[in-house]
């Protein structure tokens, strides 16, 4: 089971992975310079704890 | 939305026990919470002695709840500290970022959390099942704070701050690295973050490792090491690792750092930026290691610096709370406590992963269940004394079993004659009352020694220590003493600000001949055992309320030698997690070179110790 699921993983990154990986840094655009790097965090709903994500 | 036994009896408050658990990284925990209280907490590794256990806290749960005598069913929720399905997401999106080197991480991370991680619900349940057989765990309610959230809910319900602007800077969580928050009355809002990779405590962790330390536990060796060098790497580190802004944001340049793709911190450029290869763990160290050591301490400082001052001039707050392995440094918060505009700054002691625990209990509390905060005058971590105890019958029926030979004192005597065996030069392991929770041992689980003795921090260090000749001990004060030693007033109470000793206590000014661990040589102070070879000392201070049994034998002391501080380390050895048990403690004793062993009002003596015959031979614990 372990080897399986390994064997998709593998396949998984060699197939998706690798290829989003090479693009990404193919058609990086260089960054924008910035006055701050800070993000506004998002105000949580009351039952955020609820979830997992 | 949120249930209350409020609404469903009529009689408890909505959230009155609740359990937090912090797991599966380093430092795991668990945390009892009982009507808003922070009654237990306790790390894991306290119990099966394997340091910073990242496995689920069984024992840490078990005590709380045993603590407090209090059921799983009768928990209103159990709190895990952070969200999985949200680091999941980040762990994909990074290995997807730097494919194809992402791939040996990948390959090693994915199958543990498709194999559990990312059902957590579910493997919380397992193991608690596993625990308390016959018991309903199926319909206990599991809820998951933020990673970040939970270091904020920790640094700023337990602080003693109605109001106060909170900062949280570590490694990474899910994906904030650096959060700053806005805390009024049971308010916790979240203002601003910065996401993975770009974080300060990962940086910090570089240079640890660059340097040849532990990443996740030599952090504190780098911020000992700093004192020795000085910051000439301070520009390179600007113009080629970290951008800083005025407001104290930042972003790493990841050409120099593997972190996020592979198993090292950083890469052959980062090596070629600073001229040598990383250090080899264990070799010696050079002038380079501490003038690295230096500048990074110095560039974090800064940040930290920075931040505080943003966060001030933008909301005008009167008090900061800080949480996050960046908030253990406790020079840069010595610093921070100096020169920020902040009138107070309240740091979470612990404030590393275990502290999750706590702070994800507090969440639930205030945040989910709504419930009003109770601003206490000291703050609400009851001296961070919230571990188990050993009551006297448990410790005499120990040793009676080893023969191990002991004398018994009133509480009357024993602080006097263990304040005159301090006086003679001796090292005392003291073992008292509720095991401390977070990384720094406050006087419960403490090796104690005479700070006036020039040669006691090389022969702690190296012959009860076991560790680098270079590290700095701490002082534990009494309070009411604290500025006639030291510069700084008010309290100190975990050892997380660092501040000058006095230039009335100082001895000697720098002699410019001495370089590197030579400095070591110098007696700075009448102190000199606590004093860095800055000046500076990361000191404790002790109230007679908060433990009163450690502040006792301070006034012992100084009523013996006139001098009201002693070294206060932890009781452990290189490597080794603080001592828990009668045991434990006893093995460390016999372990070590330690002359006395103090356990409750029961003293033992090492040199009459020849006749046990149990094998205590030492135990190998893996080098931190």
């Amino acid at each position: 089971m372990q080897t399986l699921l390994k064997a998709g993983l593998f396949i998984v990154y060699v197939l998706v992975f690798i290829p989003y990986g090479l693009c990404r840094r193919l058609f990086l655009r260089p960054e924008q310079a910035a006055a701050s790097y800070r993000q506004v965090s998002k105000k949580r709903p009351a039952d955020h704890m609820e979830k997992m994500r | 939305m949120p249930s209350t036994k409020k609404e469903n009896q009529g009689v408890a408050i909505p959230g009155s026990a609740i359990l937090g658990i912090s797991a599966y990284y380093h430092d795991s925990a668990a945390a009892l919470l009982v009507e808003g209280k922070l009654v237990a907490a306790a790390e894991e590794e306290r119990f099966t002695r394997v340091k910073h256990d990242a496995g689920f806290p069984e024992h840490a749960v078990r005590f709380c709840l045993d603590h407090a005598a209090l059921t799983l069913d009768e928990l209103d929720c159990i709190v895990f500290y952070d969200k999985p399905l949200l680091k999941f997401s980040r762990l994909v999106k990074t290995f997807l970022d730097w494919a194809p080197k992402s791939m040996d991480a990948y390959m090693i991370a994915m199958p543990l959390w498709l194999g559990g991680k990312i059902a957590m619900r579910k493997n919380l349940r397992t193991c608690l099942a596993a625990m308390y057989p016959g018991q309903d765990v199926a319909s206990l309610k599991i809820l998951f704070s933020e990673h970040h959230q939970a270091h904020a809910a920790s640094a700023f319900y337990p602080s003693p701050f109605e109001d106060a602007a909170v900062l949280c800077l570590d490694g990474v969580g899910e994906w904030a690295t650096t959060s700053a928050w806005l805390g009024r009355g049971h308010q916790l809002d979240p203002l601003w973050q910065i996401d993975f990779p770009h974080s300060l405590g990962l940086l910090y962790s570089a240079f640890t490792y660059y340097c040849g330390f532990k990443v996740n536990s030599g952090e504190y060796k780098l911020m000992g090491l700093a004192p020795y060098g000085e910051p000439k790497y301070v520009q390179p580190i600007l113009d080629h690792l970290i951008d800083i802004k005025s407001d104290g944001s930042f972003r790493l340049n990841m050409d120099y750092f593997d972190y996020a793709a592979g198993f090292k911190m950083v890469n052959s450029r980062f090596e070629q930026l600073f001229g040598a290869a990383t250090r080899r763990p264990e070799s010696a160290l050079t002038q380079r290691e501490m003038d690295i050591a230096s500048s990074i301490q110095y560039v974090t400082e800064e940040v930290v610096l920075k931040l505080a001052n943003a966060l001030h001039e933008e909301h005008g707050v009167k008090h900061l709370c800080m949480a996050g392995g960046v908030a253990l440094n406790c020079v840069a918060n010595g610093r921070l406590s100096r020169e920020s505009p902040f009138e107070r700054i309240w740091v979470q002691p612990a404030s590393g992963d275990s502290g999750g625990a706590v702070g994800a209990a507090y969440a639930a509390y205030h945040d989910y269940y709504g419930n009003e905060r109770g601003v206490e005058a000291d703050d609400g971590m009851s001296g961070c004394y919230l571990g188990p105890a050993s009551r006297d019958v448990e410790v005499q029926n120990y040793l009676d079993g080893l023969s191990a030979p002991y004398q018994r004192y009133s509480d009357e005597d024993l602080y006097e004659r263990v304040a005159a065996i301090l006086d003679e030069k001796n090292v005392v392991g003291w073992y008292q009352g509720r095991m401390e929770f977070g990384p720094r041992a406050l006087g419960h689980r403490s090796i104690l020694g005479d700070p006036r003795d020039r040669d006691m921090q090389t022969v702690m260090n190296l012959k009860i220590k076991k560790r680098e000749s270079f590290r700095p001990f701490a002082p534990a004060v009494k309070e009411e003493k604290l500025s006639e030693w030291f510069a700084g007033e008010g309290q100190s109470p975990y050892m997380l600000f660092v501040m000058p000793v006095n230039e009335v206590k100082r001895t000697a000014t720098e002699d410019q001949t001495l370089t590197g661990l030579d400095r070591l040589k110098l007696q700075r102070s009448q102190i000199p055992a606590v004093t860095h070879v800055d000046y500076s000392a990361r000191v404790q201070t002790v109230s007679a309320k908060r433990s009163p049994r450690f502040y006792a034998l301070l006034d012992a002391f100084e009523k013996c030698t006139g001098c009201p501080v002693l070294i206060n380390t932890s009781f452990n050895v290189r490597g080794e997690p603080i001592v828990c048990t009668p045991e434990d403690a006893y093995r460390c004793f016999m372990t070590t070179d330690m002359d006395y062993l103090v356990m409750n009002n029961f003293v033992l003596a090492k040199k009459d110790q020849v006749d046990v015959k149990v094998d205590f031979s030492e135990q190998a614990f893996p080098l931190d």
